[in-house]
């Protein structure tokens, strides 16, 4: 009876199995039984303050040739010294090598000053490469910079100066540089053309690229923001303002200096120029331009800033502002704990060279536990240093006022950050054994949006593409268990909240 | 109540009945067993080596595109590359390095971790490209290798595509592509479900069709089992319904000839056993009257005791005869042999007639025999004279004086014809079909009166039947009575 009953049993269950109608059981093989490989790549030296190793950079340097007609690349490997952005290297670079035979050489002139804020460039040229030049040679200079600058990731403007002076060609402002020019010749005659025809009653307006500065949200910065703007040959002025009271468009963390809607100007903006030779725009403005100061809390420092560094950097061969306000000349402003007194009423670029800032992108979480982007204006060292943005990032994750955070409880210290040495793309990050242990007890959730916190904010440097970290020079598996550490992290942009990058505050 | 139902269990489960049906059970899930393993064998082959197919041609592509991508920590352009075919082919695109750190990752969960399958593992030791399929499950884990054919537990059918990432011939990473591959593996449960159905289907169909034939079958078989049954208990008016025309019903008609004819001898044999008994008992209480009469005869008168002793001897004669016929009735039924030989019928009526014309005349009959034909029959001379005499003496017994017994003998075709015709009292209509049965009588105060056992005309027919003969009566009350005697002319030519 029970052979029988176990017989159909058996031949049941092989006809069963056979229909596959039964649950054949899974293979099941464990990572475990897989060996991972491991990384044993640990840094020679204690990683401490910021440092760079070999550091070289791909740039192609452009030099016009002698007729104009055409540029010449030249590829070359740059190498960047801390503190110093690749389109500074690389406008180093131009000037100071012959490139190829049969181009055009910048002769003795020199860098005064470069700004690179906000994905825009403005080399300031020493007065030399105004001597003996022509009109056609310096627009040339121009070109061969913009379109070695344009080639480099993350510039999308370059402006050119001579001495704080924004040159002209054609007597029409070159305005700022935002696509490569092919030839010179061709642009030239270009210029020609549309002075020809601004020159003309009713003619339509040409368009220009513009760099227009506002103060920041913070109190601390002017930051440009790239605008494109139509002008006339009597309009270069007004057409400026009106970019300047449409308000910051691109760039989150600017406001606006001069309110929109109202009129503002008492009288049409004169340039005049000085028994000393220098030409200087006069913009007098009504009482409602005040009564907007008082309101916004906007100080007068930002708005004398952000008219100077405006009109200068477009308003052709311009080397100062005068500002009245109801009929009262701006002589001086308050900047912080010092004191401004512009000479004659002169507010020149200079007066606030210092104040121009750019801005970083900084990733903290937010009440909704998304990371969330923030944009921060920083100081224009500070946007291309790795070691300053995460000490804001820490700062401001730290800020009680702050409604972003880190997922760490406790506050981090800039100490906690030993140093950043930055080798080739990868940030090589040293954090300190207090930073280790305050992970310690963070939960997988944490650990990735701390971890994609530091990673996504260093790689919004256009230097960095992927970060190490170490933890007191020695290389750690994981924070708390789930991100391994012995590999480069590279950003992980999926995670980021879709919305805009925000304001900090 | 447990133990009956054991027990009815334990004789269902021995019955025919259960084993057809688990032999036809085991016959469908056989069948479709196997229709089902070649279809869901050959469909899931085409579908999943269709899938895996198309995963390669993706994966690969994206492989060759990240080759500079990984190698510059390009993880937006990967990112949003792996994205753009990840949304379009609703699957999922992980890069790893060659730690196995998840650096894109579509879904952006994995990145930062390790991931390793026996694909990755593969493909880092230097395979061209690996697939394998996983049950994600609900955590989207991929360490559980899922049987394609498993009927049951896959919640979600992933396929894992890895293929290397080069950047200048060197192995800088590895793509793995994730695809969803669960609708294929539901469409495979479906056709498997639907064959199971099916299954179901015809197993219940098959199931009542032979239901209704083992029915049928066995019911006649039940029935016939439940009369044997009943049979072998004694109780012989069992009967069976015969249904149909078929060989059960066959079986049930024979069984119940058999059984009606049972009865029939049953009920004949204690008709015999008590007529004998009758038979028997009537001259013996006779002869105990006369001899007690006798005993307590004071005097005893010489006359009287002779006459009670001639009563005595006549009664004894009379068992004499009942004995004498019922032996041969026994040996009869016990299968008496014959001493056959070829006899001149027509003689031997002849001689019987001789025989008994005297007693004929005594009784005031006129008997006569018209044998004209010379016919031979191959028969026991003894035992056929004993059937023609015992017809004719009943002829005699029973026709009154101045009656007639005529015989007669004639041919029909093949057969010898005996008749034997009286004019006596005859036989009525209700008693005719059992004038042949033991002990039968129709007048029966005459009957003992003329001698008779009730047991000549029963051995009649036995001697006749054992002949290959047959015999018939034919009467009306009033009118006589004709016996007819049929017994098959020999094979020896025939004379006219």
């Amino acid at each position: 009876m029970k052979k029988s009953i176990a017989l159909w049993a058996a031949i049941i269950s092989l006809a069963l199995a056979l229909s596959g109608c039964v649950f054949r059981g899974q293979e099941t093989r464990t990572v475990s039984q897989i060996s991972l490989p491991e990384s044993d790549d640990e840094p020679e030296n204690m990683i401490l303050g910021e440092t760079m190793l070999g550091n070289l950079s791909e740039v192609s340097l452009y030099y016009a040739a002698t007729d104009g007609s055409s540029f010449s690349t030249v590829r070359r490997s740059l190498r960047t010294e801390a503190g110093e952005s690749v389109p500074e290297a690389a406008v180093r670079a131009l000037l100071s090598s012959p490139g190829p035979t049969g181009v055009r050489t910048a002769g003795d002139v020199r860098v005064l000053s470069f700004e690179y804020a906000c994905g825009t460039v403005t080399v300031n040229l020493s007065i030399d490469a105004r001597a003996a030049q022509s009109p056609q040679e310096l627009l040339a200079l121009e070109a061969s910079i913009g379109n070695t600058l344009l080639g480099i990731g993350g510039v999308r403007g370059v402006n050119v100066l001579i001495a704080d002076v924004s040159e002209s060609c054609c007597q029409l402002p070159t305005g700022v540089q935002t696509e490569t020019v092919a030839s010179v010749a061709a642009a030239y005659a270009q210029y020609q053309a549309e002075r020809d025809r601004i020159a003309q009653s009713g003619a339509a307006p040409v368009s220009r690229n513009a760099l227009v500065y506002f103060p920041t949200d913070d109190g601390h910065w002017l930051v440009p923001e790239l605008r494109s703007i139509s002008v006339t040959s009597d309009t270069f002025a007004t057409a400026l303002i009106d970019a300047l009271k449409a308000g910051p468009k691109d760039v989150s963390c600017a406001v606006p200096s001069i309110p929109e809607g109202a009129e503002l100007l008492e009288d049409r903006p004169v340039i005049e120029t000085l028994a000393s030779g220098e030409r200087v725009l006069s913009l007098n403005f009504s009482s409602t331009l005040a009564n907007y100061l008082a309101f916004s809390g906007l100080e007068v420092w930002e708005l004398a800033g952000s008219l100077a560094l405006t009109m200068t950097s477009f308003l052709p061969e311009l080397d100062a502002v005068r500002v009245m306000v109801n009929n009262d000349p701006v002589t001086m402003c308050a900047l912080g704990d010092d004191i401004i007194r512009f000479e004659d009423g002169l507010i020149r670029r200079r007066h606030f060279a210092d104040r121009i800032g750019s801005t970083a992108t900084l990733f903290l979480i937010d009440a909704s536990d998304e990371l969330r982007g923030i944009e921060r204006a920083v100081s224009m060292r500070s946007a291309l240093s790795p070691q300053s943005l995460l000490t804001e990032l820490f700062r401001y994750a730290g800020a009680e006022s702050g409604a972003l955070r880190l997922p760490i409880s406790a506050v981090l210290r800039p100490e906690d950050l030993l140093g950043v040495q930055t080798v080739g793309n990868v940030a090589r990050l040293n954090l300190s054994g207090n930073f280790y242990r305050l992970c310690q007890t963070l939960s997988p959730r944490g650990e990735r949006d701390l971890i994609y916190a530091i990673v996504n904010t260093l790689c919004s440097l256009e230097s960095i593409r992927a970060v190490r970290f170490y933890i007191e020079g020695r290389a750690a598996d994981t924070l708390a268990g789930t991100i391994y550490l012995k590999s480069v992290i590279m950003p992980n942009p999926g995670i980021v909240a879709p919305s805009a990058i925000e304001n900090g505050d | 109540m447990a133990i009956i139902s054991l027990t009815r269990i334990k004789a269902f489960i021995h019955s025919i009945r259960w084993k057809i049906t688990i032999a036809y059970l085991l016959i469908i899930v056989v069948a479709f067993g196997a229709i089902a393993f070649s279809l869901i064998q050959l469909v899931g082959e085409y579908l999943f080596t269709q899938r895996s197919r198309d995963d390669q041609r993706i994966a690969e592509g994206l492989a060759e595109e990240f080759g500079g991508y990984l190698v510059a920590f390009d993880a937006q352009s990967m990112y949003d590359a792996a994205l753009e075919t990840a949304s379009a082919e609703q699957s999922r695109v992980l890069v790893l390095d060659r730690l196995c750190v998840v650096q894109v990752d579509t879904a952006s969960e994995m990145n930062g971790r390790r991931f390793i399958t026996a694909e990755i593992d593969n493909v880092l030791k230097g395979a061209d490209s690996d697939y394998g399929f996983y049950d994600a499950g609900d955590t989207g884990a991929y360490w559980l290798r899922a049987a394609l054919n498993a009927f049951s537990g896959v919640d979600a059918m992933t396929g894992v595509y890895a293929c290397p990432i080069y950047s200048q011939d060197a192995l800088s990473g590895v793509l793995v592509y994730i695809s969803q591959v669960q609708e294929i593996y539901e469409s495979l449960r479906d056709i498997q479900l639907k064959i199971l159905s099916w299954m179901a289907l015809v197993a219940i169909a098959v199931l009542l069709v032979n239901a209704l034939v083992l029915r049928t079958i066995t019911r006649p078989i039940g029935e016939l089992n439940e009369g044997i049954s009943r049979m072998s208990r004694g109780d012989l008016s069992a009967r069976v319904v015969p249904r149909g025309n078929n060989e059960f019903a066959g079986l049930a008609r024979a069984f119940n000839s058999m059984s009606e004819r049972l009865e029939q001898l049953d009920n004949s044999r204690s008709q015999f056993v008590s007529n004998a008994s009758h038979e028997l008992k009537t001259p013996l209480s006779t002869i105990k009257i006369l001899i007690e009469s006798l005993m307590y005869q004071e005097p005893l008168d010489p006359g009287m005791a002779k006459e009670f002793l001639t009563d005595v001897d006549k009664e004894i004669d009379r068992l004499n005869r009942i004995v004498s016929d019922l032996l041969t009735l026994v040996n009869i039924d016990n299968g008496t042999k014959l001493n056959l030989a070829e006899l001149d019928i027509g003689a031997l009526l002849q001689e019987q007639v001789k025989r008994l014309l005297p007693l004929a005349r005594e009784n005031g009959i006129e008997l006569d025999c018209a044998a004209k034909d010379r016919l031979e029959v191959t028969g026991d001379a003894l035992k056929l004279q004993q059937v023609v005499y015992n017809i004719i003496d009943n002829a005699i017994k029973y026709t009154p004086r101045g009656g007639e017994v005529h015989c007669t003998l004639s041919r029909a075709a093949r057969k010898a014809v005996i008749r034997v015709s009286d004019t006596g009292v005859g036989i009525p209509q209700d008693d005719l079909p059992h004038i042949f049965d033991r002990f039968y009588r129709v007048d029966k105060a005459r009957s003992r009166d003329t001698g008779g056992t009730g047991l000549g005309l029963s051995i009649v027919k036995q001697f006749v039947v054992l002949h290959g003969g047959t015999i018939e009566a034919k009467s009306a009350p009033g009118k006589g009575s004709t016996f007819i005697i049929e017994l098959p002319l020999s094979n020896k030519k025939q004379e006219n």
